[in-house]
């Protein structure tokens, strides 16, 4: 296979893969925030604990 | 005992007279990094010791990087191995607020959309005739990313050290001077004035500190060979974010990322000798170089403008600008570029999500090329 083969390779896999990646983080962002909303007491709890 | 004298005078020219055209020509180039950094203030951190590098190791007869030189001892300790790179990523991490790309994850995106220029970059090197590590390490130069650079090409292009990590480095200091043109050209006076509203929805400090292990064991599984780059940038942040380790994440932010920027940066420096810098193939390096950071700002604005038109014009595609690793000096940018037209129009703190999408990105790219090549047997 040409070099140009393979670079055209890793451009697909490359830029695939990060848009893939990225959205999978997107999604667990967005479950975490669900699971784990803000709440102003456990944060208080949480501070004073250190 | 007369013509002892003399001889032992005429030692004391022998560093003059073996000066090469070469070695005088990069001695004035560190100089000119010098006064970047000094004068001008870019990068100080990285071009004085870059340049102050490249000055020693252009003396004649010094041998400052043969077998026994002291920067051969850095470059081999830190850069070689691998080191140095990924000791900067932990203080990155520790320096990082990852809070507005968590209050607004879907900006994530647009730091995939920074890493096009990569990948273009490549594909030019590769017609230009560089074989395809040397155009993967050219490449990466797009990633405006310094340590990721330097990682990528310590592993595959280790002849490109010095030219590739001068103009990475470079260029991140020149974002302010590159991106403008290419934004104000891409977008409309309507998009540009495009308010974006910022709400100070708080984020738990559990999603805080889980963030970085997820995204640490998601990123490694997909791409294993990126662990080291982006294991050591989410162990710096989780250091920040888990408030029991306050004196590691100090350290780690301070102390240890100062020393390892002023031993990395002397030790590119002392890859910028004479013989082996002064080439046309350099040039090119720097010119394909300056391309991928103007190709990476085009494609973030124009996903920018994409992302426009789908959230019917409340997403500014000036934050597309923002999606490369250049943290923070992007992200500055594009609040200035929106400043310019509406002095009302705060973007920062979108912008500031975006670019820490883009240090994400740019690591995610590099890893994926290297796994890529990995799996064929080329890495």
């Amino acid at each position: 296979m040409s070099d140009f083969k393979y670079g055209l390779m890793l451009l697909c896999v490359g830029m695939g893969g990060t848009v893939f990646a990225l959205g999978l983080i997107i999604g667990a962002i967005q479950l975490l925030q669900r699971m784990l909303p803000y709440s102003e007491a456990e944060e208080k709890r949480g501070k004073e604990k250190l | 005992m007369l013509s002892l004298i003399q001889t032992g005078f005429g030692s004391l020219l022998m560093g003059l007279s073996a000066l090469t055209i070469p070695n005088a020509v990069m001695i004035l180039v560190g100089c000119g990094l010098l006064y970047l950094g000094i004068k001008k203030n870019y990068e100080p951190l990285l071009l004085v010791p870059i340049g102050f590098g490249a000055v020693l190791v252009n003396i004649p007869l010094a041998n400052m990087m043969g077998p026994e030189g002291l920067l051969r001892q850095f470059y081999d300790w830190g850069v070689i191995t691998e080191v140095f790179p990924c000791l900067i990523f932990i203080g990155i991490g520790a320096m990082t607020d990852f809070t507005p790309l968590l209050q607004n994850p879907t900006i994530l995106l647009l730091g995939a959309a920074g890493q096009f220029g990569i990948f273009l970059t490549l594909l030019l090197a590769l017609g230009l005739g560089f074989n395809l590590l040397d155009s993967v390490a050219i490449g990466v130069i797009g990633a405006c990313d310094g340590p990721t650079s330097i990682y990528v090409t310590s592993k595959f292009a280790p002849h490109l050290l010095g030219a590739v990590s001068v103009a990475a480095y470079s260029y991140m200091s020149l974002v302010p001077l590159i991106q403008p043109p290419i934004m104000r050209l891409l977008t409309t006076d309507r998009e540009k004035k495009i308010k974006m509203e910022y709400s100070e929805k708080s984020v738990s400090r559990r999603v805080k500190i889980i963030f970085p292990i997820v995204v640490t064991v998601l990123t490694c599984l997909i791409a294993p060979m990126g662990t080291a780059l982006m294991g050591t940038l989410m162990l710096g942040n989780l250091l920040k974010e888990c408030g029991v380790v306050n004196r590691l994440s100090n350290v780690s932010q301070n102390e240890l990322a100062n020393a390892v920027t002023l031993l990395l940066g002397i030790s590119i420096g002392a890859t910028m000798d004479g013989a082996a810098f002064l080439r046309l193939q350099t040039l090119m390096i720097l010119g394909l170089g300056f391309l991928a950071i103007c190709l990476d700002t085009v494609t973030g604005v124009l996903f920018g403008k994409l992302m426009c038109a789908l959230s019917r014009g409340k997403i500014n595609p000036l934050l597309g600008a923002a999606g490369i690793s250049a943290y923070p000096m992007a992200a500055r940018v594009v609040q200035t570029e929106g400043r310019r037209y509406d002095p009302n129009n705060w973007l920062l703190m979108h912008a500031m999500g975006a670019n820490t999408g883009g240090q994400v990105g740019s690591i995610m790219a590099a890893a994926l090329m290297l796994s890529a090549l990995k799996g064929l047997g080329l890495g």
